[in-house]
C-alpha cells in the first residue's frame, strides 16, 4: 500500500467533508485522541526505560544477551548447586566414617570388619587421608621458543595421566589433582573410575573443570616419588617438561587429601559369588 | 490548526515516561522478559503513531486504539512464544517487519500532514 500525496490529500478532503457534514458528536471526538495517545506514550517510555535498564544489567553482569544468557544463568546456578551438593556428600561421608568407627567400639568382630572397611574406603578414595608425599605442579611453559610446536609447550591430559601413572608406579598410595584454585578442599581425588581429559583449555577431572596450573598431590615416600618422576627416560625427562620449565616437584612431610566428592554408583557391575569347588 | 502542534504531546510524554522510570526505578525485570518488553514497545509505538495519524485525519476512535494496542501486544507475544516453543525462533521477525513497516507508513502520512500545515501559529 503506497500513500501518495494525492491519496493523503484526498483522504483528508473526505475527512474534512465528513466532519463538516456530520453531527457535532464527531467533531467533539476529533480532539480526544490526544489524551489516550499521550497516556500510552508515557507508559511506553517507561516500559522502554525498563527494557533498556534490564539490557544494561545483562551487559554489566557479563552475560551474553540473547537466548544464551538464560543458559548461562542456569549453568551458573547449577554449578553452585553442584558445588553445594559435593560439599554435602563430603560431610555425609565423614559422618559415615565416624559412625562406622563408633560401631567398631562394640566388639572385636565389628572392629576387624571396620578396619577392613576403612582400608577399602581409603583405597577407593572415599575417606580423607593424610601423610607425607610430593606436590607436582604442571604449568604451561613460560619460555618463548620460536620453531617449537606450541602444542608441546602446554600441559595436556596425557601429561597429567602419565605423571599419575608414574606416581602410582612409584608407590603413591593416594592421589589427587587440583587446578588453579589453591583451596585444598577443591582437590579431586583419583579413584579407580577417575578420568583426566582435556576439554578446550581446561581439564575435566571427576566432572570438575580445572585450569592450569595443575597440582598433583601424591601421598607416599617423598624421596622415592620424586626420584622416580625425574629418572632418566622417565616421564618428565622424556617429554622435556623440566627443560621447558613446565614442572616443579615439592616434597611435603604432611599433607591432607579430601575424599572423593562425586557419586559412587554401579549400573552394570554386581558383586559376584566366588567360583565353586575351590 | 492545533493538531500540528499537539503532535508533540505524545513525543514529550514518551520522553517523560522514559526519564521518570529510568532515573527513579533502581532495578530491571527478569532477563527473559526484556525481549518481550521491547516487542511491547514496538507494538505501542505502532499504536501511538497510528493514533496520531488517525487524530490528525479526524478518524480517531478510542475503542479501536485501545483494543488495537492490547490485542496486538497479545498476538505479538503469543507469536513469539509460539516461535520459541516450536523452535521457529525467527517468527518474531514477522511482527517486527510488519509493525516497523506500518510505523514508517503512518509516520510518512503524519509528516505530509505536518509539512502541508507548516505554521501552526499563523493558522491558529
Amino acid at each position: 500500500m503506497s500513500v501518495t500525496i494525492a491519496d493523503t490529500s484526498a483522504e483528508q478532503g473526505q475527512a474534512a467533508r465528513e466532519q463538516a457534514g456530520d453531527d457535532s458528536r464527531r467533531r467533539s471526538r476529533a480532539g480526544s485522541w490526544l489524551i489516550p495517545v499521550t497516556a500510552l506514550s508515557i507508559v511506553l517510555g517507561g516500559v522502554f526505560a525498563l527494557a533498556l535498564r534490564t539490557q544494561a544489567q545483562i551487559r554489566n553482569s557479563g552475560l551474553a544477551s540473547g537466548p544464551s544468557s538464560m543458559v548461562t544463568r542456569f549453568l551458573s546456578s547449577y554449578r553452585t548447586d553442584n558445588q553445594n551438593l559435593q560439599e554435602e556428600i563430603k560431610s555425609l561421608r565423614q559422618k559415615q566414617t565416624e559412625y562406622e568407627n563408633a560401631m567398631a567400639n562394640r566388639d572385636k568382630a565389628t572392629a576387624a570388619l571396620n578396619g577392613t572397611l576403612q582400608n577399602v574406603k581409603m583405597l577407593a578414595g572415599l575417606s580423607r587421608v593424610k601423610g607425607p608425599g610430593v606436590i607436582v605442579t604442571l604449568n604451561d611453559s613460560p619460555l618463548q621458543m620460536p620453531g617449537v610446536d606450541v602444542q608441546k609447550l602446554i600441559v595436556h591430559d596425557t601429561d597429567i595421566n602419565r605423571i599419575l601413572d608414574e606416581l602410582k608406579a612409584a608407590g603413591a598410595e593416594a592421589l589427587a589433582v587440583g587446578g588453579a584454585d589453591p583451596d585444598p578442599e577443591k582437590l579431586q581425588r583419583i579413584t579407580s573410575r577417575t578420568t583426566v581429559r582435556c576439554v578446550g583449555p581446561s581439564a575435566i577431572v571427576n566432572d570438575a573443570r580445572l585450569a592450569a596450573p595443575y597440582r598433583i598431590y601424591a601421598v607416599g615416600n617423598p624421596k622415592e616419588l620424586q626420584s622416580q618422576l625425574m629418572m632418566p627416560g622417565g616421564v618428565v625427562k622424556a617429554t622435556g617438561m623440566d627443560i621447558l620449565q613446565m614442572v616443579s616437584i615439592k616434597e611435603v612431610q604432611q599433607m591432607e587429601l579430601p575424599e572423593h566428592s562425586g557419586r559412587v554408583e554401579f549400573t552394570y557391575a554386581r558383586p559376584a559369588e566366588p567360583p565353586r569347588g575351590q | 490548526m492545533r493538531h500540528a502542534r499537539s503532535i508533540w504531546f505524545p513525543v514529550a510524554g514518551f520522553l517523560a515516561g522514559f526519564g521518570l522510570l529510568f532515573w527513579l526505578l533502581p532495578g530491571g525485570v527478569s532477563y527473559s522478559a526484556s525481549d518481550y518488553l521491547f516487542l511491547t514497545v514496538l507494538v505501542g509505538l505502532d499504536s501511538v503513531v497510528g493514533g496520531i495519524r488517525a487524530g490528525i485525519q479526524h478518524t480517531f476512535r478510542a475503542e479501536l486504539f485501545v483494543s488495537g494496542f492490547l490485542l496486538n501486544t497479545l498476538l505479538t507475544i503469543s507469536l513469539v512464544m509460539f516461535g520459541v516453543y516450536t523452535g521457529l525462533n525467527d517468527l518474531y521477525l514477522a511482527a517486527v517487519v510488519f509493525l516497523g513497516g506500518r510505523i514508517f507508513l503512518n509516520f510518512s502520512v503524519i509528516r505530509r500532514h505536518w509539512l502541508e500545515n507548516p505554521t501552526p501559529r499563523a493558522e491558529s
